[in-house]
This record gives C-alpha cells, sequence and structure tokens, in this order.
C-alpha cells in the first residue's frame, strides 16, 4: 500500500505542478510542438489505413490536420466540455481504475496461486455424479409389479424417451432430464445389481439400478491452472480498486441533500 | 496478444514451463503416439507451438486417454438423444477476437463439460447442464493471427503496425462497449492484411504458419477432451464467405474423424464460391478424411442460401445436387442471430412463423429478403425439382447451434450472454434496458439510426436485440461417440433446438396404431417397421402413411404446450403447406377445421417472469394420420413441438433492472423444437 499512496501522491504533485506551469505558460499563446515522434505517428496510423508510406505532402497535410485537430481538442478543453460528458466521465474512470489496478499483482507467483486454490477451493469443486440404468412405467403400482415378477423385468416397462443409461451424470444434468424430485429421491439408493424403486420423475414411475456414485470432487490443481490466473488477476485488481477507494474516499466530503 | 504463454512461462513459472514436452505441433505431424498423449494434454505450450510442417495431408495419432472408464453399458440399440452445440468461437477467430475473447478451443471444451469460463468483461459462464458434444468453429480466414497482431513483441505485429490492434485486449482494455479499435479489428483486419500480402509487405507464409499453428492448436484440444462414451469432440471450423451483395453463405465444417486431416482449412479467400469448398471436401474423401458442412444463417443470406441457380447463375442441374447433398446433409435452423425455419411473409397460415426473426444481412444492417433465405420454402422447392424427374438439392436435416464467439454458449433466457463478447456485455449495450439519460441522450444526438426513444429512455436499438438465445443441436445415437454421433448427422437423424432440452421422436410407417404407441417394445417396432426422422418413406399401395411424433419436456423448463407437423406438398409445381396440431396439452381437443389445439391458457407473471403452474405437458405423443393425404403427391412432414410460453431474455434483463421490458420486442416467447423432415415418396413419377 506505500507503493499506491506513493502513486497517488505523485499523481496530486504532478497534477499541481502542470496546473502551476500550465497557469504561467500558456497566456498568451499556447504552444503545439511537432516533432519526429508525432510524425512516425501521424504516418503509422496513416500505413494501417492506405497500407503505404505517405508522400512528403500527404505527411504535411497529415502533420497540418493533427495540429487543427489539436487545437480543437484544446479549445474544448479549456471551455470544459468534458465536464458534463458521460462517456468522457467513463473513459477517466476506467483510466484511473487502471491505475489503481497496477497495485496488483497481475502475474502471480506459483505460491500465489496455490494458496488462492485453496482459499477457494468451492469455486473449483466439480459436482457429484451418477451413473444408473432407468426404466419407466406408467404406474407406480406397475413398476412395483414389474419388481414382484422378476424376471425380464425389462419387457414389462413402457418404452422411454429418456436414456436407459445414464453414465456420470450431474444432479443438475439428472434434474434436466427427469426433473428435480427424482434428482432429490435418487439419493437414497445404494449402488446395487438389484432393481430398486419405484421412484417417481416429471414422466412417470421408474425403476432405477445404481451403477455408481461419486461424491464431488475438486478440480485438482493443474487442471484448472489458467482459470486460476483468470481468477487471481479478475479477484485481485477488483481489491485494488476497493483499497483506492477505500484510501481516497476520506478525502471527500460526501454531501447528501434532500431537494 | 500471447496472454497465457507469457504468463505460463514467466520466470517464477519456468520450471513448469520447462518440464514439458516440445510443442503440440508434434500432435500433428509426429508419428508416435505417446509423444502426442503428453503433449496435447498441455494446454501452455499448445498455444506455442513451432510448426515446421509441409502442406498437404497429415496424420495425426489419437490420444491415449490416460484414464480409466469404468465399463457400463452404453449402447442402445433405440438410440438415445444427445445435445450438443457445433457452433463455436474462440480467441481465435478474429472477430471473437476483435470482441474481446481470450478464451481458447480448450476453455470452450472445459466449459462445455460443465466448467467456469470468463467472459471478456470478467464475470463467470457455467453452463446449466453440461452438453454431450461441442465442436469448436473458428473462422478459417486468418485463424489465430488477430491474436499475434495485438501483441507487438511478434513479427507480424511489427510488420502489420495496425494502430487499432495495438494491445487490443489488454487488461485495461478489456471494458464492456465498441470502441474505434474493436471496429478496426472487426471491419479492417482482415482487408488491411489482405492489402499487406497482395503489395508484398507481409509474406502470404507468415501468416500460413500462423493459422497451421492455431488449427493444430484447435486439433488438439479436441483430442484432449474427446472422451468416448462420455463426451464427443469434433475436429471443425467455419467457412465464411457471402455474396457479393453480402449474403450470408457461411458454412461449418465438421471432420469425421482426427487421425487424418488437412493441415490447414479451407476458407474464402481459397473460393469465395462453397461449391469450391464442395470440390475440396470430395477431394478430401477420395483420400479418406470424411466431412459435412453444415450451412447458417441462411436468414441473413438475402435470398443467396437457397436459391435456384448456381453460382454463376446457371440452372441447378443434378451434378449439382448431388454434389450439395454430399457435403451438406443438415442446415443450422436456429442460433442466436435468430430462426431460418420460416418467415411470416412465407408462410402466413403459421401463426408460429414470426419467431425470433433477424431480419438483417449478416453483420449488416441491410435488409436480408426472405425469399431465398428460410428452411421450409427450399425444401418446398426441392420437391418442385422433384416434381420435375430432377435431383432434390433441399432435402437436409435440422440441427441448432449457438454461434458464440465468447467459446460459452448462452441458450438459457435467464442467463444469457449474448454472443459479441464486450460489444454486448451488458443489458443496455444489447439494447433490453434504457441507457443511462445522459448517455442517452447523447447517443439520441450522435446515432440516432442505432437508437430508439420509448417512455422508459433512450434504448441501443442495433441488431443484438433482434437475437435470441439460442439453439441446441439434439442427435439420436447409439452411444456418445465421434463415430455414432457422425452417422446421425449423416442419416439426418438430428433434431434443433431454440436452448432447452426438449427430446422429440418422429417415425413414419404404415400400420401404426395406439397401441403401438403404448407397447413396451413402441421403439423396437418403431425402427423396424418405420423410419426415423431424415428418411424417405417409400408409398405402400395407396395407404396413408401413419406417424408417431413424441416429445417430452426439459425438466428444468416450461412444460409442453402443443405438437405439430408441419407439412409441405407440391400440386403443378404450387407450393403448399399447412399446419397441424397432432397433440395438445391438459387434454384440450383439436378443432377438426383449423388443426388448432384450443388455448391451454398458460400465461407468464412479467413482474417476475414466473409461469402458470399446472397447465402444460411433460410428455405429448400420438399416431397422427394425414388427413389430406394423396398417395400421388411428394410431402415432406416434420414435427415443431412448443413449450407454454416463457420470459424472453430481453424480459428478464428488463426484470432483474425493475423497469418495463421494451415495448417494440415481445416480452415470451416459446422455446421450441424442430425434427428433420421425413420425406413421402410416391411410387410414381
Amino acid at each position: 500500500m506505500k507503493l499506491l499512496k506513493s502513486h497517488v501522491f505523485w499523481f496530486v504533485v504532478l497534477g499541481t505542478i502542470i496546473f502551476v506551469i500550465d497557469g504561467r505558460t500558456s497566456d498568451p499563446l499556447d504552444t503545439i510542438v511537432v516533432d519526429a515522434a508525432l510524425e512516425r505517428q501521424v504516418a503509422a496510423l496513416w500505413r494501417s489505413q492506405i497500407q503505404r508510406e505517405p508522400t512528403d505532402d500527404e505527411l504535411a497535410n497529415l502533420v497540418e490536420d493533427w495540429v487543427n485537430e489539436e487545437i480543437w481538442y484544446r479549445e474544448s478543453v479549456r471551455l470544459n466540455l468534458a465536464e458534463e460528458d458521460e462517456i468522457v466521465r467513463r473513459r477517466m474512470v476506467q483510466k484511473m481504475q487502471f491505475i489503481a489496478e497496477q497495485e496488483s499483482e497481475l502475474t502471480p507467483t506459483l505460491e500465489d496461486l496455490r494458496a488462492y486454490y485453496q482459499e477457494n477451493l468451492s469455486k473449483y469443486e466439480e459436482p457429484s455424479s451418477v451413473s444408473f440404468e432407468q426404466l419407466q412405467f406408467r404406474t407406480r403400482e406397475a413398476a412395483i409389479g414389474a419388481i414382484n415378477v422378476g424376471g425380464s423385468i425389462s419387457e414389462l416397462a413402457q418404452a422411454s424417451m429418456q436414456s436407459r443409461i445414464n453414465v456420470r451424470k450431474s444432479p443438475l444434468d439428472v434434474a434436466s432430464t427427469f426433473g428435480p424430485e427424482f434428482t432429490q429421491g435418487l439419493g437414497i439408493y445404494d449402488v446395487s445389481e438389484a432393481w430398486q424403486g419405484p421412484i417417481q420423475s416429471t414422466f412417470g414411475w421408474h425403476l432405477i439400478k445404481m451403477l455408481e456414485k461419486n461424491p464431488p470432487t475438486v478440480a485438482p490443481f493443474e487442471d484448472v491452472r489458467a482459470t486460476l490466473i483468470g481468477d487471481y488477476s479478475y479477484d485481485s485488481r477488483l481489491q485494488a480498486q476497493a483499497n483506492f477507494i477505500e484510501q481516497v474516499r476520506s478525502n471527500y466530503d460526501i454531501v447528501i441533500k434532500d431537494d | 496478444m500471447n496472454l497465457r504463454p507469457i504468463i505460463y512461462c514467466s520466470p517464477l513459472l519456468l520450471a513448469a514451463c520447462s518440464n514439458e514436452p516440445e510443442s503440440n505441433s508434434e500432435a500433428v505431424a509426429a508419428a508416435d503416439a505417446s509423444t502426442v498423449a503428453q503433449s496435447s494434454s498441455e494446454v501452455a505450450v499448445a498455444t506455442n507451438p513451432t510448426q515446421s510442417g509441409s502442406p498437404g495431408i497429415l496424420q495425426s495419432p489419437l490420444t491415449i486417454p490416460s484414464d480409466i472408464i469404468t465399463a457400463l453399458p452404453a449402447k442402445s440399440a433405440t438410440r438415445t438423444a444427445l445435445f450438443g452445440d457445433l457452433h463455436v468461437h474462440t480467441t481465435y477467430s478474429f472477430d471473437a477476437f476483435a470482441f474481446g475473447t481470450l478464451a481458447t478451443p480448450y476453455d470452450a471444451y472445459r466449459y462445455a463439460l460443465g466448467g467456469t469460463i470468463k467472459h471478456p468483461a470478467g464475470f463467470d459462464m457455467t453452463l446449466r447442464v453440461p452438453l454431450d458434444f461441442y465442436a469448436v468453429t473458428d473462422h478459417a480466414m486468418f485463424m489465430g493471427v488477430s491474436r499475434q497482431a495485438a501483441d507487438s513483441s511478434t513479427e507480424i505485429a511489427k510488420i502489420m503496425q495496425y494502430s487499432y490492434m495495438e494491445n487490443l485486449n489488454a487488461e485495461e482494455n478489456l471494458v464492456p462497449g465498441n470502441t474505434p479499435e474493436r471496429t478496426g479489428a472487426f471491419r479492417s483486419f482482415l482487408g488491411d492484411t489482405l492489402g499487406l500480402i497482395a503489395d508484398g509487405s507481409l509474406s502470404e507464409d507468415m501468416v500460413h504458419d500462423i493459422t497451421r499453428d492455431a488449427w493444430a492448436d484447435t486439433i488438439a484440444a479436441a483430442e484432449q477432451y474427446n472422451k468416448p462414451g462420455e463426451f464427443t469432440t469434433f475436429v471443425a471450423y467455419e467457412y465464411t464467405t457471402s455474396s457479393d451483395d453480402r449474403g450470408n453463405l457461411h458454412r461449418n465444417v465438421i471432420f469425421k474423424d482426427a487421425d487424418k486431416l488437412p493441415a490447414v482449412p479451407f476458407s474464402r479467400f481459397h473460393s469465395q464460391n462453397p461449391e469450391g469448398l464442395w470440390d475440396w471436401m470430395d477431394g478430401l474423401r477420395d483420400e479418406g478424411i470424411e466431412s459435412l458442412a453444415i450451412p447458417h444463417n441462411s436468414n441473413g443470406s438475402n435470398g443467396q442460401m437457397f436459391k435456384l441457380v448456381d453460382w454463376a447463375g446457371n440452372p441447378l442441374d443434378d451434378d449439382y445436387s448431388f454434389q450439395r447433398k454430399r457435403n451438406e446433409p443438415l442446415i443450422e435452423i436456429t442460433q442466436i442471430k435468430g430462426t431460418s425455419e420460416t418467415h411470416p411473409l412465407l408462410s402466413d397460415n403459421d401463426e408460429w412463423a414470426g419467431f425470433e426473426i433477424m431480419p438483417y444481412r449478416i453483420a449488416t444492417t441491410l435488409y436480408s429478403e426472405p425469399t431465398g433465405s428460410y428452411a421450409r420454402e427450399a425444401l418446398l422447392n426441392g420437391l418442385s425439382f422433384e416434381d420435375q424427374g430432377m435431383k432434390n438439392p433441399f432435402d437436409f436435416g435440422f440441427i441448432g447451434s449457438s454461434d458464440t464467439h465468447m467459446a460459452a454458449i448462452g441458450d438459457d433466457e435467464s442467463d444469457f450472454y449474448g454472443k459479441t463478447g464486450l460489444l454486448d456485455a451488458t443489458p443496455q449495450l444489447t439494447g433490453s434496458i434504457p441507457l443511462d439519460e445522459a448517455e442517452g441522450e447523447q447517443q439520441l444526438e450522435n446515432t440516432p439510426d442505432l437508437v430508439k426513444e420509448f417512455d422508459a429512455g433512450v434504448y441501443n436499438s442495433a441488431s443484438p436485440i433482434t437475437w435470441g438465445a439460442s439453439g441446441l443441436a439434439g442427435v439420436w445415437a447409439e452411444e456418445n461417440t465421434r463415430e455414432s454421433i457422425y452417422n446421425a448427422f449423416r442419416r439426418k437423424e438430428t433434431f434443433a433446438t431454440t436452448g432447452t432440452r426438449i427430446k422429440v421422436r418422429f417415425f413414419g410407417g404404415y400400420g401404426f396404431t395406439d397401441s403401438t404407441l403404448e407397447a413396451p417394445d413402441m421403439l423396437e417396432t418403431a425402427y423396424r417397421e418405420g423410419v426415423p426422422m431424415g428418411s424417405d418413406l417409400l408409398s405402400n399401395e395407396s395407404n396413408a402413411p401413419s406417424f408417431i411424433a413424441w416429445a417430452t419436456q426439459d425438466a428444468l423448463s416450461a412444460p409442453l404446450q402443443r405438437l405439430q407437423v408441419v407439412k409441405g406438398w407440391t400440386v403443378n409445381g404450387e407450393h403448399n403447406e399447412q399446419v397441424f396440431d397432432v397433440a395438445c396439452s391438459d387434454g384440450l381437443a383439436i378443432d377438426p377445421q383449423s388443426h388448432r389445439c384450443a388455448d391451454n391458457g398458460a400465461v407468464v407473471n412479467l413482474e417476475d417472469c414466473s409461469i402458470s403452474a399446472g397447465v402444460g405437458a411433460a410428455e405429448l405423443k400420438t399416431v397422427w394420420t394425414d388427413p389430406e393425404f394423396d398417395p400421388s403427391v411428394r410431402a415432406f412432414y416434420y414435427v415443431r413441438v412448443l413449450e407454454n410460453p416463457t420470459c424472453r431474455w430481453s424480459t428478464w434483463d428488463a426484470v432483474r433492472e425493475g423497469v418495463e421490458p421494451r415495448p417494440d420486442f415481445p416480452t415470451t416467447i416459446q422455446e421450441r423444437a424442430y425434427t428433420s423432415p421425413i420425406w413421402f415418396r410416391p411410387s410414381t413419377g
């Protein structure tokens, strides 16, 4: 945070110096400097649009245009036109936020990432999953009847739109296929070779054969490293913005008026 | 900008980087399968390959999966519905990069499996329910080149020096909204780069090398995530061409396998004419490389996608039809940029024809002429060809997909991310809620054509508000493998949904009855004695066919309202079409004159988007016989099934914001699914 303080400090100090110098030198005559760097800059822009080098005449015109544009710009600044402009305001906010974000660690170390991963394990959790076989029946009684009959149980079932074999499906996946109630009801069945049920879905009654139940797992660090870098830098940028506001807000007296 | 490799290979992580095997270029060129299995499992190095391969066909050995799969019975003779997306752009697409997308093909596949990835604006995106299959389809044109152009340390950036590309997607520039730089990266990048190649300042080889590497990485990502039995990926890309009047002729090319592939994808730069693409695909097929192309956004083609002449302007002949069918068995009928089923001007007796109509030619605000742009009319034109004793160039099946440009699809109305990254990252940018007052006034003054004013304020009114949270590709496959799913594409045993997971079956045959429908072996009977969606049904003396139509709802979305059969037929060259409701929810009856279900009264509460409870059907199922069947007349039949109404994504945005939904767009939609058609072919004529 020391560095942050110094950033803000220098921001204010430089601003003051510029203000003072500007106040002394700009009146009555403003200076617009045309140098080689500027010429290179306008020439590069031309190249990217026209696909060739400008001729000397063209370059002179480009510079002339630039100078005129600069005058327009300075006049607009003088008239404070940026003041009421929402787009300018937003752009300035973004620029300031970016300066504040410089305080965050954009290139985390491996240790940073590991620590972040440990603190945010729940973000990288992969849901539980189940694998099961299902048969669908029109009624609860038909399903119970089928269990009691035994033998060729699938011949007693209805044709089902839903897959008979469901491999490693997450709870939401099961809910999308069979409905939320079915998903909840599935929890009580243990892995077994036997047909179990009946259990109701959005579409009817089912018998199920639970093939496997996998608990939720946290994705291994290596698998999510790319995501971690993104999450880490996103979070640290937000943190840096919050820190900045915390530091600077006290400089402002916020007056709430009731109109 | 190569952010990822730079971060990975920063000094602090050097140890991790240096441990990895050479590069993913081996995934394409090497013959040693074990090396490939290792290298393709590493994301970091795969984005920075050093390709020195020769042009032509390269061998890519299959990855050996390192994990163990418990043996579970998985094949189903009567087939299972699988859902996927065959239209996904990542950071390798020049436009996706212009929109701020940094997500890679690897990120895309992780997302499809249920993982969370970042939107360019920084928020998280997670799929409601994981998908069964996914194909990354980046634009072939200058694939991967934008990324390099934005990274001033690359050789190509030093040559290009496009001011708009400089640090385009550096962190400080990842801000919602458009900028002149993003417009430049979208509108000028391709033309500027072609210009540099034309005047000799940029070598074609340098561009090709980058594209080759991006393509190799795309293949490596697909190989890494393909997991037979559980999750299928396809090596794929988008061939992005258009007519001179900006009529959209885009297609996605899907390869069946990955063991042998072209070293670079065929693009518009090789042929503006799609017939050139087909020639290339035919050539590959002769070398044992099987692929198919899926046209999309015919709605934005200005009549070009299904026009009745070839590229040169000659009438279509049988050679053309054979080649088109051989290469394009399917079309994408719904996606974010609107529906291509039919248009109210073409189907004035179809009350549901005006669904998510996107009126523009793609990437313009020019009007797109409906004639020649929609699937149903093309199917009818196909019948007319047959009436004249010619081959049918338009007997295609249907799929849906998203066309996302952020690697993550947005098919959930309540959680729609748009499709152009930073450009439509917020509800104000899409136009679903009013702009802030000051900004609204400014826009009204500066760009009056792109905004509209209503009571609640000024709204953005460019194309994003005409887009929809759609769609998905459904297939009926024996198992979740490339082989099984690709074969379903070829059989056209496919269906499209507008984003929800409606499942729908459709069989045609003779002698199906209500008792067939109720029998435990109904599906075995249907496959044995009938044909599924996507097939031809041959005439059986003068018997009328019977159709099994059957749909179930997405258990997490709204119940179903009605099941419909859409019929098209031709008499003396004249087009006819009729929508029949064939099953209604809530025990409601079908009016025999109008062929319509009585209204089930389902409504949506626009205060909170809640829907009527206890109205609608979880399942609709019937055996249907065409009451106007004529055994001498060619016809096609397809099923359309409609959910009860739910909030449109723009209404969800308004509800969250606490404002009224904007008045010039529907507040609700009826999510739906479409099966591929079944064609009835009379025995004579």
